[in-house]
């Protein structure tokens, strides 16, 4: 089996799990759903001459603000990939798990695993092709001739936004084979990508929090939204958040080839 | 009809804490609780009073208490353990009622003792960093968020046993409450009538008042019977 086969076979297994369809409609419908009340938010706040109400009245601005919903799904998609493997089937039929099939059709565990983390990649990517522009245009679309001068850099924050999304599916992915399970990824990597974030709460404590992968990370989209002082710069902070993962998956990776599967 | 109900419950209670995902939700909810409201007591953000810095920590406690609530109803679809329950037990509205009581005993001890031991740490760390403590009466609010973590893990009870999958569930709930919410709240004011902003008077100051902690734990209640009594509609629809 060349790497591509085993692609292939990743990319239809992970694009097939139930909680795939769940999670890409997360990550594409929550923030344009939320993007669609933010701007009509800032719309009225702007046309009745209020734009304190909101707090912004940038259309950009609405739509980075909506990138937390689209985390939660690719967290999601991250970690049933890995998870989906190690669920055993109903004891009526067997109880076996998917991952001894895997491992016996694809013996070479550093390519399941270089496979699984090269489908999640892709299909996080396609979502945020998708979801991003079309959230700009909805939400430049609705607030329309009323909104200010757009500020700078959205193309490269909302490429941010999409790297940071797609490294945050690869940490999911890899904390799930640590634990084989994906109920406590899911409640960790979920709350903490919301506003009470641990990191956030850490950040207050020491200076050091804003070099943990999320609030480095969150340094590339955020802009002015970031809810502590002192960030990273865009770019050293998507390079702090690419080192974490590096390092989380090359552990993720020992650990997958020591272990009984 | 009671008794049967009462022997299911009892049922219900054994089950639960035979399930080592419950009872590492329990002791995660009250460890979060010890670490939560030591950090916020130690950072400049949080308040220099005991009481207020537990109440700053229960909406990341209410993960705890969600998770409980998702686990509870969720487990029995995982191996075809609702098969065995309604051999047991074949009232389909028993089963939902004496499940709901047994998690609202666990998750009533859970956010009780994690709202308590937060007490105590704030305390400790409030001690430690020489601010003066100061108590005034019994503090009600900490009664109310305890009522609130309980509620709101009422609500992914309502929504595992609707959707019947302990992941799907908790993604819901947890996005709903963490993340749809805060998002929403900037923008609309509407948004106070979410199950968790509702919810969140009984324990927190309201800034616009529209709702009073009365009326905010009866919109959140409306939350739960809604979705709890389309769980029980659909529970004894469905084959299990």
């Amino acid at each position: 089996m060349t790497f591509f086969d085993t692609l292939a076979a990743e990319i239809r297994k992970t694009a097939t799990l139930p909680a795939t369809i769940v999670a890409l409609a997360v990550t594409v419908l929550g923030p344009v759903a939320i993007t669609l009340i933010n701007a009509v938010g800032v719309r009225a706040a702007l046309r009745s001459g209020r734009p304190e109400l909101t707090a912004y009245t940038s259309p950009v601005e609405a739509v980075f603000s909506a990138v937390p919903l689209g985390t939660v799904g690719a967290v999601v998609l991250g970690v049933v990939a890995v998870s989906g493997e190690y669920t055993a089937n109903s004891a009526r039929i067997g109880g076996g798990r998917q991952i001894t099939t895997t491992l016996t059709a694809t013996p070479s565990r550093l390519g399941v695993l270089a496979a699984k983390a090269a489908s999640v990649v892709l299909l996080v990517a396609v979502a945020a092709l998708v979801v991003i522009p079309a959230s700009l245009a909805l939400a430049s679309g609705i607030v329309g001739t009323d909104a200010p001068p757009p500020p700078d850099g959205v193309l490269s924050r909302s490429v941010g936004a999409g790297i940071y999304w797609m490294l945050t599916a690869l940490i999911g992915l890899a904390v799930t084979v640590f634990t084989r399970n994906g109920i406590v990824p899911i409640i960790v990597l979920v709350v903490n990508s919301s506003l009470v974030s641990v990191s956030v709460l850490l950040s207050h404590l020491t200076p050091l929090a804003r070099f943990l992968p999320d609030l480095a990370g969150m340094s590339m989209f955020a802009g002015g939204l970031l809810a502590f002082d002192d960030a990273l710069a865009p770019v050293t902070g998507g390079l702090v958040m690419v080192t974490w993962t590096a390092g989380l998956l090359a552990l993720a990776s020992a650990v997958f080839l020591r272990r009984d599967a | 009809m009671i008794r049967s109900c009462a022997q299911a419950t009892a049922a219900e209670l054994a089950k639960l804490f035979g399930l080592p995902a419950v009872v590492a939700a329990v002791f995660g909810t009250i460890g979060a609780a010890v670490a939560i409201t030591g950090a916020l007591a130690a950072s400049p953000v949080g308040a220099n009073e005991p009481v207020a810095v537990v109440l700053q920590a229960v909406p990341y406690l209410q993960a705890g208490t969600i998770s409980l609530g998702v686990l509870a109803a969720g487990t029995e679809y995982a191996d075809g353990q609702i098969h065995r329950t309604l051999l047991c037990v074949p009232g389909r509205l028993a089963v939902p009622a004496a499940k709901t009581l047994a998690y609202l005993a666990w998750a009533a001890v859970t956010a009780v003792a994690a709202l308590a031991v937060g007490l105590l740490t704030a305390r400790i760390a409030l001690a430690t960093r020489d601010v003066p403590v100061v108590t005034d009466g019994f503090p009600w609010k900490v009664v109310g968020a305890a009522a609130y973590l309980a509620l709101i893990g009422l609500l992914g009870l309502a929504l595992a046993a609707l959707l019947r999958a302990v992941v799907s569930a908790l993604v819901v709930t947890l996005s709903l409450v963490l993340v749809a919410s805060p998002v929403l709240d900037a923008v609309t004011p509407h948004a106070r009538y979410l199950p968790d902003r509702a919810g969140g008077l009984l324990y927190l100051p309201d800034p616009a008042p529209v709702l009073t902690p009365v009326t905010g734990l009866l919109v959140l209640l409306g939350w739960v019977v809604v979705i709890g009594s389309g769980a029980a509609a659909a529970f004894r629809r469905r084959d299990a």
